[in-house]
Parts: structure tokens; sequence; C-alpha cells
């Protein structure tokens, strides 16, 4: 500590070990916080067509169309570590010819000092509902899955809602979701 | 250049290296434990770090240069003998030369 040099050296060293340790305190101040919030979904309008899919080598697959509204306050989920939560609606459903499927038919990226408060009516999806296959018919119920993906320390919430797609194609059905407002973490 | 920067004289005495030291220590650790709380209570973390940051300059000015605080602990030095003649400065240097042999 006899020249500047050092004392800098020394000074330099420990601001950098507070701000260390800083960091953990503000990790450890929000891992283990809940991070779950009510959401609203009511699906509108479902209509099926059955068309060339053009992505793949199939031959004629399923393709859905959704119209959604979606309510949410999302305020809570934002504190001093979350940066951007990226939202997403998936339908997660199973057929004969797979045990799983997830097709992704919307999303939205909700940075940190932006509008928390969803309230959108009448959205239609963003990505095409194609099946592998023709599976999208009624086989009994299609189970859909509100997930929330979080920028930063990622976790995610599971809310599921439920309707069922139109036994025959080109059919208008109104379908009335059920709403969920919390579920246990998968 | 650097020639000037050498002649500064940047030494502080022991004590007051062991002041600057606490010095510092004890403003950076006060300024996190504030820049905590303060981004605790707005949810920002960069207000945390910008408080650390004013913390770590405060103490930047406060003990880098020697303020004369620093220098209260002078050492006391023996006072210089002066030499006779060039006798006295050889000899220590004829010891030092059987020494290296020995330990060769």
């Amino acid at each position: 500590m006899n020249t500047v040099l050092s004392r800098a050296n020394s000074l330099f060293a420990f601001s950098l070990s507070v701000m260390a340790a800083l960091t953990f305190g503000c990790f450890i101040t929000t891992a283990f916080k809940d991070r779950r919030v009510p959401v609203d979904i009511h699906v509108s309008k479902v209509m099926l067509k059955n068309v060339d899919d053009f992505t793949g080598p199939r031959e004629r697959s399923d393709l859905g169309f959704i119209t959604f509204d979606l309510s949410a306050d999302l305020q809570p989920i934002f504190d001093w570590n979350v940066k951007q939560l990226f939202l997403y609606l998936s339908a997660e459903y199973s057929t004969k010819s797979n045990s799983l499927n997830q097709v992704v038919l919307w999303d939205k990226i909700v940075l940190r000092g932006e509008n928390t408060k969803l309230n959108l009516r009448d959205m239609k999806s963003k990505y095409f509902f194609f099946d592998d296959g023709n599976g999208l018919r009624f086989d009994g119920y299609s189970h859909n899955c509100f997930h929330h993906f979080r920028r930063h320390y990622t976790d995610f919430t599971l809310i599921s809602i439920h309707f069922s797609i139109p036994t025959a194609h080109h059919q208008f059905l109104s379908a009335k979701a059920g709403c969920i407002n919390q579920l246990p973490l998968n | 250049m650097l020639s000037i920067f050498k002649s500064i004289p940047t030494h502080m005495d022991y004590k007051g290296q062991k002041l600057a030291e606490q010095i510092f220590q004890g403003i950076i650790l006060i300024s996190a434990v504030i820049g905590f709380v303060y981004g605790l209570i707005i949810e920002q973390f960069g207000w945390t770090v910008y408080i650390v940051l004013a913390g770590f300059a405060v103490s930047c000015v406060l003990t880098l240069p020697p303020w004369p605080m620093y220098r209260k602990n002078p050492l006391s030095w023996q006072p210089v003998i002066p030499e006779s003649s060039g006798e006295p400065s050889q000899k220590p240097q004829e010891s030092l030369k059987k020494k290296k042999h020995k330990s060769n």
C-alpha cells in the first residue's frame, strides 16, 4: 500500500468482491419467489380446415384457426431481477399417431417498463396451428396450455384451458373455455 | 513523461496505510449496504451499481492521493553517519564478496 498503484489495486479488488456479493444478494432475494399470476383466457372462435401442408412431405394436414381473448396482470412478476417476459400460448394435445403434441400459437415479449396489464381481445393465432396429420378432429378433450417463460433466471407457469375442436371440418363453433386460474408448477 | 509521475511523492506511513485501508473498506461497505437496500426498494439493480460506483469514486479520492493525515506518524530513521574516508565503504563490499564465495 505504499504506492498509488498498490492502493488502487487493493481498492478495486475489494470493490469487485463487494459487487459480486451484492449480485449474489440480488439473486438470492428473488430466486425463490412465487411467480404465478391468474390468467383469463377465453376462446371465441375455432375453425378447422384440411389443407396441403407445404412445410413437410405429408399430403394434407389439419389446420386450425383459433381466436381468443386473453387478460392478465403481470405486474407482480416484474422485480429487480426480471428484464423481460416471454409469453407464449401453446396447444398441447394427444392424437392417435402422437402421444404428445405441442404447437405454439402465439407469443409476445413484454419488456420491463412497458405496460404490464394485458387485455387482448379477439386475437388471432400468430402461427399456423398445423397438425401432424389429421388429428385435430374431436377425439376427446383437447388440452391447451398457456405457458409463460421468463427471461433471466427463468421459470415457467402452467395454466391450462380446455376447449374442443369441431368434429367436422369447416364448422364454426363458439367454444367457451374453462379458465383455471392457478395451477401448481409442473 | 513517466519520470514526471515517478517524481511525485506518493508514500504513506504504515499507520497511514492502515488508516487508508480502513477508510476505503468502510466507505465501500457502507455504500454497498445503502445501494442494496435502495435497489431492493425501487426494484432496479442499476441503482445499486451506481451507488457502489459512487462509493468507489469517493474512496478513490480519499485514499489514493497521499493526504497529510496519512503522514502523521513518520518512521524515525537514524541520523546519517558521515563517511570519514573511502575505507569504511570498501569493507562492507569485501565482506559481501566473501559471503558470496561461501554460499557458492
